[in-house]
């Protein structure tokens, strides 16, 4: 409980950084109010999926294996050879791979900024890089396929099976960014796409991409995933 | 008064009014508790028992060290080094008139604390309406651990120059602001933190609609850093190291160290639960506090209150909770002046008077445990 405790109080202190950020940019006109609310809604999206991601991982790991220190644990509940080596390399930085390396560096940098904290400040880093791709995503999305559209289609690929990394720090959130950034310039010149999809056609999509995503959670944490 | 405009005498009405409010919720506390708690109902004998519960608790003698006897560079008094040097001397010159420090220290915090509730009053009705300014000041005089502004602490002190930065930041008087700060940041290590809204507010003035240009004036925020600088100099000059003071904090009896906030409140749940006696007066305290705190600034980012003040509110907090080993989290979140701002303009209605209630309910318990000798600090 009280490591839960003080996740919430890290999270929270992290929310409101951000919160009094966007509101100095609306404050000076760099963002104006339709951007911000947009903003508020993927972030709100974006930490919606993480909190069930992580959630899901902790019951998972505590039914699995019978008991865990503290729910706010992650690197014990997320846990793959992949992943081992990167909470090491946050804690002592090498370049033992491109993408890895770099934001193991970064990470590190970050953590530093939390005093040591630096599983904190891979995970803080992770979420900014999906944040950001997310917003990415979903601007270039409206531009094509109109507002609730790219909302939802944003939403499915935070369900698609394998999206928990891109919560957790490794290579995923960067090359997550990345993709987001070439589609955003790639797909400046499509055209208006009219989308016409059956009813409950996306509940359907998200059902099965959830459950395929649990798989995907359950295997991590039962080291199936290597 | 005859030749004042009626506008003046009106305000200064208000004003005599709020200082007989705030100070005299805490003097009916303080008579209430030492009528029942001195076991003596005569004059001396409750005037005796309020001397010893507002000039002995916690850190009071070492500020009465300090002002007597200044800052030593061995011995066992050279960890008052922590304190930092405004409020001693300020009771050292005025004990060099009045021939007492302890009472010299309870007249510079009642003091401060009434002008730091009119300069409360003034700053938010400045955005605010007149009912809505005296819920601040009723909030500010009812939080729960504020009756260390009436005796020999800084939180008086501190919170009336942290008021008035505040104050002198939002009517764009920077030069005002940097020389209050500079004061505020001699009073408590917190007080270097209001360069942050005044960098704010000259940033957003500059960037904003207004497009103010910058003036040569607006340099004087620099004052604020500058007197923490004062105070590192200080440790220089005693010890030949400007950090001494962190190095003093970390040992006993304070074991002070900064850690990253998660870890704190873990801490401080960990102890709730290992020393049950202190867990309703420290640990549960805190741990309350931190996550009222918060929420307080996000429903005031939300109500769109004033990004300068919850910036301010936003860096204290954090900066408070960085501690590793807290035990006076309620005493340090009283300066937190910004809560008090957001609160105070909630809409009048049930909910607001229940907030009031609550207040009266918390201060009432808290204030008699204190004079109690409670492990209150």
């Amino acid at each position: 409980m009280g490591g839960f405790l003080g996740a919430l109080a890290s999270f929270g202190m992290l929310l409101l950084i951000g919160l009094l950020f966007c509101a100095f940019l609306r404050s000076v006109g760099a963002l104006g109010a339709q951007p911000f609310r947009r903003l508020i809604r993927t972030a709100g999206m974006m930490i919606g999926a993480a909190c069930v991601y992580w959630l899901a991982g902790a019951l998972m790991y505590r039914t699995l294996y019978g008991s865990l220190g503290s729910a706010a644990d992650i690197e014990t509940i997320f846990r793959t050879a992949g992943l081992e080596k990167m909470y090491q390399a946050l804690r002592a930085p090498s370049w033992y791979a491109p993408l890895s390396g770099l934001f193991a560096y970064l990470g590190h940098g970050l953590g530093a900024l939390f005093l040591g904290r630096y599983l904190l400040g891979g995970v803080v880093l992770a979420l900014g890089m999906t944040l950001s791709g997310l917003c990415l995503l979903t601007a270039r999305l409206r531009t094509v396929v109109g507002d609730e559209e790219a909302d939802r289609l944003a939403f499915l690929v935070l369900c698609l099976p394998g999206a928990v990394f891109l919560f957790l720090p490794g290579w995923g959130p960067m090359v997550f960014l990345l993709a987001a950034l070439a589609f955003y310039f790639a797909a400046a010149h499509l055209p208006r796409l009219q989308i016409s999809l059956p009813p409950g056609l996306y509940g359907w999509l998200t059902a099965v991409c959830a459950v395929l995503s649990a798989a995907v959670v359950m295997a991590v944490i039962a080291g199936r995933i290597g | 008064m005859l030749g004042m405009k009626t506008e003046t005498r009106k305000r200064l009405r208000t004003h005599l009014l709020i200082v007989l409010v705030a100070l005299g919720l805490h003097y009916l506390m303080i008579l209430l508790a030492a009528a029942f708690l001195s076991g003596d109902s005569s004059w001396q004998g409750m005037g005796y028992f309020l001397r010893e519960r507002l000039t002995t608790p916690g850190d009071a003698w070492r500020y009465l060290d300090i002002a007597q006897n200044g800052y030593v560079r061995e011995g066992e008094n050279a960890i008052n080094l922590v304190f930092y040097p405004l409020y001693p001397l300020l009771i050292r010159l005025l004990s060099a008139v009045i021939g007492n420090p302890g009472a010299a220290g309870i007249i510079i915090s009642q003091t401060s604390y009434a002008g730091a509730s009119v300069l409360l009053y003034e700053l938010i009705r400045l955005d605010g309406d007149d009912r809505s300014a005296w819920d601040g000041v009723l909030l500010m005089a009812l939080y729960p651990f504020s009756m260390f502004a009436m005796g020999v602490f800084t939180e008086g002190l501190f919170l009336l120059l942290t008021i008035g930065c505040l104050y002198a930041i939002r009517r764009q008087k920077f030069l005002w602001a940097g020389v209050i700060g500079f004061f505020a940041a001699l009073t408590r290590t917190q007080g270097m933190l209001l360069i942050f809204p005044a960098v704010y507010e000259i940033v957003s003035l500059s960037l904003g609609k207004e497009a103010r240009r910058c003036k040569g004036t607006d340099a004087a925020v620099l004052l604020i850093p500058a007197g923490f600088g004062v105070y590192l100099g200080i440790n220089y000059a005693l010890h030949g190291n400007a950090f001494q003071f962190l190095l003093y904090e970390a040992d006993t009896p304070w074991y002070q160290t900064a850690q990253w906030i998660g870890p704190n409140i873990a801490t401080q749940y960990a102890m709730a639960l290992e020393h049950e006696g202190l867990a309703m007066i420290i640990y549960w305290v805190q741990i309350a506090l931190y996550f009222s705190a918060l929420g307080v600034l996000i429903f005031g980012l939300w109500k769109k209150e004033r990004i300068g003040y919850l910036l301010y509110g936003g860096v204290y907090l954090g900066f408070t909770y960085l501690s590793g080993w807290m035990i006076s989290g309620g005493r340090y979140m009283f300066s937190c002046v910004p809560l008090f701002i957001v609160l105070a303009k909630l809409r009048d209605g049930v909910g607001k008077w229940l907030l009031l209630l609550a207040a009266g309910m918390l201060f009432f318990a808290y204030s008699l445990f204190y004079l109690m000798g409670y492990s209150i600090m």
